[in-house]
């Protein structure tokens, strides 16, 4: 499958845009789920919305289809205003949790679904649905049912079928969430490797699952109690979050309450209990946050380091889990699996690479 | 501790559960249908039993003044049914998306015929129907006006229920893909609908077999439904005949609803069947 209809994709390459979002407000009744949103999706990036329920992501996904009607603001799809469109005059393709495969249909009408409600030629509305089930490795189902499928087999029908109206933007509603773990890593790499395969689409991506938004997206927005509170390429957000939420909710980290003493030789220099440690930037003095990755502290590395209790070992096949207590603060160590790893009660150094321990404010 | 309502009931105690509900069963339901299968073939009775055996009655039913009855039922439950499963199933859709306000009135003007005893619709009708400019009295109209009147809430009733049911991302998705509203609504939603319509037709054509006290007040000569030909006679003592044509009624009201479901399981047994596997 070419991916994208020539004409489309020229225009789409001329204004370089994929979403926007600009001040976008939704309400249900008078309770706000949505407030002054604003957000750009470049063209043929993937960006995965994430947040715990009710913050906003699904309602964000649905603005933008045309399922909910912005109070103030304005929704864009390759720089065309849609805020007022209906959801069939937007050229979306939608894949959700529950696949919605139509159950009356059998897999090659449910993908050609949309090619039929666009009066599109039978003969050309057959072939298409069958490239994108070939595309999908699912070519072998077209005559099933979709009861006749498994959860996996649905969920590529379900993305056949989103793909084959050409969409401008492919909007994921949290897609592998019913999937069990390992289809679920399959299908997320399925899905970057049809992303590869059709690098113009724009793909706005909803879930509850940081892993699956770190794997798969480009940048990552995350949501709370309806606002945007940080958006920026996944690598940057995950190393650097600009707060104490966006650490929390993306990945695990170790938030230790220090106070900034100064800077010295670009590091900032910071005391944690009685350790002087060294962290990324941080200018001025205060009361901080020093962030760290479980995975970034090194057990019995003294340099850069400070003495914890080990409270709790855990093996995990790969890995060992360790918790910490020092001081008041509890800390979390995940290391590669461990020949010989501390007991309960013991006390054990931990240390840290600077340039993996930003600093946030305590908010 | 035994509990009778938890699900943690003790073998006795279940047992005596099913027990006493297989009795009402049959005291309540049964019994009186096996007894009027058995007066329906009387010769006399009697003593405990029928005696004298005979399909008598039956052809009298059959070609006898009652033969036009069967027609009669058969007909107006259709019509009647058929229009209120129309009428409900656009009355349901089309306040799915209204303001409660409007759900709530739209609802009550459905449901309100069934709150009213059917004699008192019948009644209503006769005398809003008798003068000009609407003069339906003594057609049978009338008859399918007043079996639509009580029928349509349980057929509106029955895909409000459905409608309610259906996950709404089936039909985001299809709108989404560029289905427009009437192209959504014939390939998605009255697919997916499909065993709530066949239950409504059902619900609402086996209430217009049953119907009496309404029809009585308002059928006109020529149009007698099977209800009030039993009525009329067991009311002279033709026991034995009004119970074949009870045997007749009941027979009839299973074949056509048998029939709806076999359609109704072609058409959307599958979407059933989906939903449930998940």
């Amino acid at each position: 499958m070419d991916g994208m209809d020539g004409p489309r994709a020229a225009a789409r390459a001329e204004t370089g845009a994929g979403i926007g979002f600009a001040g976008v407000t939704v309400a249900y009744g008078g309770a706000v789920a949505l407030a002054d949103f604003t957000l750009d999706v470049r063209r043929g990036e993937i960006l995965a919305l994430i947040g715990p329920s009710g913050s906003g992501k699904t309602t964000a996904l649905r603005a933008l289809a045309g399922f909910a009607l912005p109070v103030a603001g304005r929704v864009t799809i390759a720089g065309r205003d849609v805020t007022g469109l209906a959801p069939a005059a937007r050229g979306i393709g939608m894949v959700v949790q529950s696949y919605a495969l139509f159950p009356h249909m059998r897999v090659a009408e449910n993908v050609a679904f949309g090619l039929a409600a666009r009066g599109v030629a039978k003969a050309e509305q057959r072939a298409r649905a069958l490239a994108c089930l070939r595309l999908v490795g699912v070519e072998g189902l077209a005559e099933r049912l979709p009861r006749q499928l498994s959860g996996g087999q649905q969920q590529r029908v379900a993305i056949a079928r989103a793909l084959a109206i050409r969409p401008e933007v492919l909007l994921l509603d949290e897609p592998f969430s019913a999937l069990d773990a390992q289809i679920r890593r399959a299908m997320v790499e399925e899905v970057g490797r049809l992303h590869a395969a059709m690098p113009e689409l724009t793909i706005l991506h909803v879930t509850h699952d940081q892993t699956e938004a770190l794997s798969l997206a480009h940048r990552i927005g995350i949501l709370r109690g309806g606002r945007l509170e940080a958006a920026g390429e996944s690598r940057a957000l995950y190393q650097t979050p600009p707060t104490r939420f966006a650490a929390e909710f993306l990945g695990r980290a170790n938030l230790l309450p220090v106070e900034v003493l100064g800077v010295e030789n670009g590091a900032a220099m910071v005391r944690f209990g009685t350790a002087v440690l060294r962290a990324r930037g941080g200018a001025g003095r205060g009361r901080r946050l020093l962030c760290v990755r479980p995975h970034a502290l090194r057990l019995h590395q003294a340099e850069n380091g400070f003495a914890a209790r080990v409270d709790g070992v855990r093996w995990q096949g790969e890995t060992h889990a360790l918790d910490l207590v020092a001081g008041d603060t509890r800390v979390h160590l995940t290391s590669s699996a461990l020949r010989e790893p501390p007991r309960p009660g013991t006390m054990v150094t931990v240390g840290f690479d600077p340039a993996d321990a930003p600093l946030l404010d305590d908010a | 501790m035994t509990t009778l309502f938890a699900g943690r009931e003790t073998r006795p105690v279940r047992f005596a559960l099913w027990g006493a509900a297989w009795l009402l069963l049959l005291v309540f339901y049964a019994g009186p249908l096996l007894l009027i299968v058995l007066a329906s073939f009387a010769g006399q009775w009697n003593g405990a039993l029928p005696s004298h055996l005979t399909w008598r009655h039956y052809g009298q039913a059959l070609t006898g003044d009652q033969a036009g009855s069967l027609w009669a039922s058969l007909a107006t439950g259709m019509i009647a049914s058929t229009a209120a499963l129309a009428l409900g199933t656009t009355a349901a859709l089309a306040l799915r998306g209204a303001r409660p306000a409007w759900q709530r009135i739209g609802s009550l003007a459905f449901y309100l015929p069934s709150a009213v005893p059917t004699v008192s619709v019948g009644l209503g009708l006769l005398v809003a129907y008798s003068r000009r400019p609407v003069l339906l009295n003594g057609t049978v109209a009338i008859v399918v006006l007043a079996h639509l009147a009580i029928v349509s809430a349980f057929a509106f009733g029955a895909v409000q229920a459905g409608l309610a049911r259906l996950p709404p991302e089936y039909e985001d998705v299809a709108a989404g893909l560029g289905a427009r509203r009437f192209y959504l609504l014939r390939r998605v939603t009255l697919p997916l609908l499909a065993p709530y319509l066949g239950a409504a037709f059902n619900l609402a054509f086996a209430l217009s077999m049953g119907e009496l006290a309404a029809t009585i007040m308002v059928y006109p000569p020529g149009w007698v439904t099977m209800p009030i030909s039993i009525f009329a006679l067991t009311d002279r003592g033709d026991t034995f005949e009004g119970a074949a044509l009870t045997v007749i009624l009941a027979a009839a009201t299973l074949l056509v609803l048998g029939g709806v479901a076999r359609v109704v399981a072609r058409a959307g047994g599958r979407a059933r069947k989906d939903r449930r596997a998940r």
